[in-house]
């Protein structure tokens, strides 16, 4: 497994350095829990989802969690203004990482979401990661998807209705992923039938 | 209850948002207000400095926050600043329009003062 300290030594897409110390994780970590409380568990006997929200801009950062957890009240989210911040909390395999594309408003320095979201599949594929931006641009969004996002959203009056689509779907798969059989789960099955056959045609 | 219409702020779309939370929109107003004038003097600090770059980035992440107050006339403007900062053209409109941001974020957070009332 790659720890975070493998990306110190790599420049960002842009050339920048990665920064663990740019922001005290802590200091800048919010928590939201569902207005359920946080459960291990939801009420369906599926398991709760986490989601890190990462973006320099406080007031979007606050209407998006509050969209989300109006129409999706299960989740779990963590917030995040740096990228940087957020891979060092990424071991926590969050189940989404909504990603906004320009990370440098308050730190120059700080690595854009294309940067955050290389690392981030690199460390964890199977994370998916949501970008969005304020820019539309079909340049920005092939980058995007060619480098592993999920989605890319612009960040338009109606997004807070498409990231919550996106994050129904996504949501939606991983419960079904989690519901279906597992192949090692068929392999047990069948080795116990043979157990048992094998034990009644010993006994019989 | 009685509404208000104001000259700079129409706050339609985040009542809609809020989906009935007071607290909501009492904490965006909050973090608007707190926010502003900090985005603001970053751009006058970036344009005395000449660092479009730095400048393109503030103007950028300012849009939604206007967007999120109905401010329609400073979601225009700020765009413009955005791409005359991207594309260094027009540069010597920028002190001006960057006084008018100035001015209707000041008249616009008075307003939100009248209207936060309302939601506490």
């Amino acid at each position: 497994m790659k720890t975070i300290s493998t990306l110190s030594n790599s420049p960002g897409e842009d050339g920048k350095m990665f920064q663990p110390t740019l922001v005290h994780p802590e200091k800048e970590l919010r928590v939201s829990y569902s207005k359920k409380g946080a459960l291990a568990k939801t009420k369906t006997g599926t398991r709760e989802i986490l989601i890190f929200i990462v973006d320099d801009d406080p007031m979007y950062t606050k209407a998006l969690e509050h969209s989300i957890l109006d129409k999706i009240p299960s989740v779990k989210i963590k917030t995040f203004q740096t990228g940087e911040a957020c891979l060092q909390q990424i071991k926590q395999k969050p189940d989404v990482v909504i990603l906004d594309y320009y990370l440098d408003s308050k730190v120059s320095y700080a690595w854009n979401g294309l940067t955050i979201l290389k690392q981030i599949k690199k460390l964890y594929p199977k994370i998916k990661v949501v970008m969005l931006s304020v820019q539309d641009s079909l340049d920005v969004a092939v980058k995007c998807i060619e480098n592993g996002s999920y989605d890319y959203i612009p960040k338009s009056e109606s997004a807070f209705v498409r990231i919550n689509n996106v994050l129904q779907n996504i949501i939606g798969d991983i419960n079904s992923n989690e519901k279906a059989v597992k192949p090692y789960q068929v392999v047990g099955i069948i080795i116990i039938i043979i157990l048992i056959l094998s034990f009644l045609l010993i006994k019989f | 209850m009685e509404t208000i219409t104001h000259k700079h702020i129409d706050l339609t779309y985040l009542k809609q948002l809020s989906n009935g939370s007071n607290e909501f929109i009492n904490e965006m107003i909050t973090v608007f207000m707190e926010q502003t004038p900090i985005e603001i003097s970053n751009l006058e600090k970036y344009l005395e400095a000449k660092d479009w770059k730095s400048l393109r980035a503030i103007a950028h992440k300012m849009k939604p926050s206007f967007s999120f107050m109905g401010m329609k006339e400073l979601d225009s403007l700020i765009k413009l600043i955005e791409e005359y900062a991207s594309n260094e053209t027009n540069l010597d409109q920028l002190p001006e329009m960057i006084a008018r941001t100035k001015n209707i974020c000041n008249e616009a957070i008075k307003e939100l003062e009248i209207e936060q009332k309302s939601f506490l």
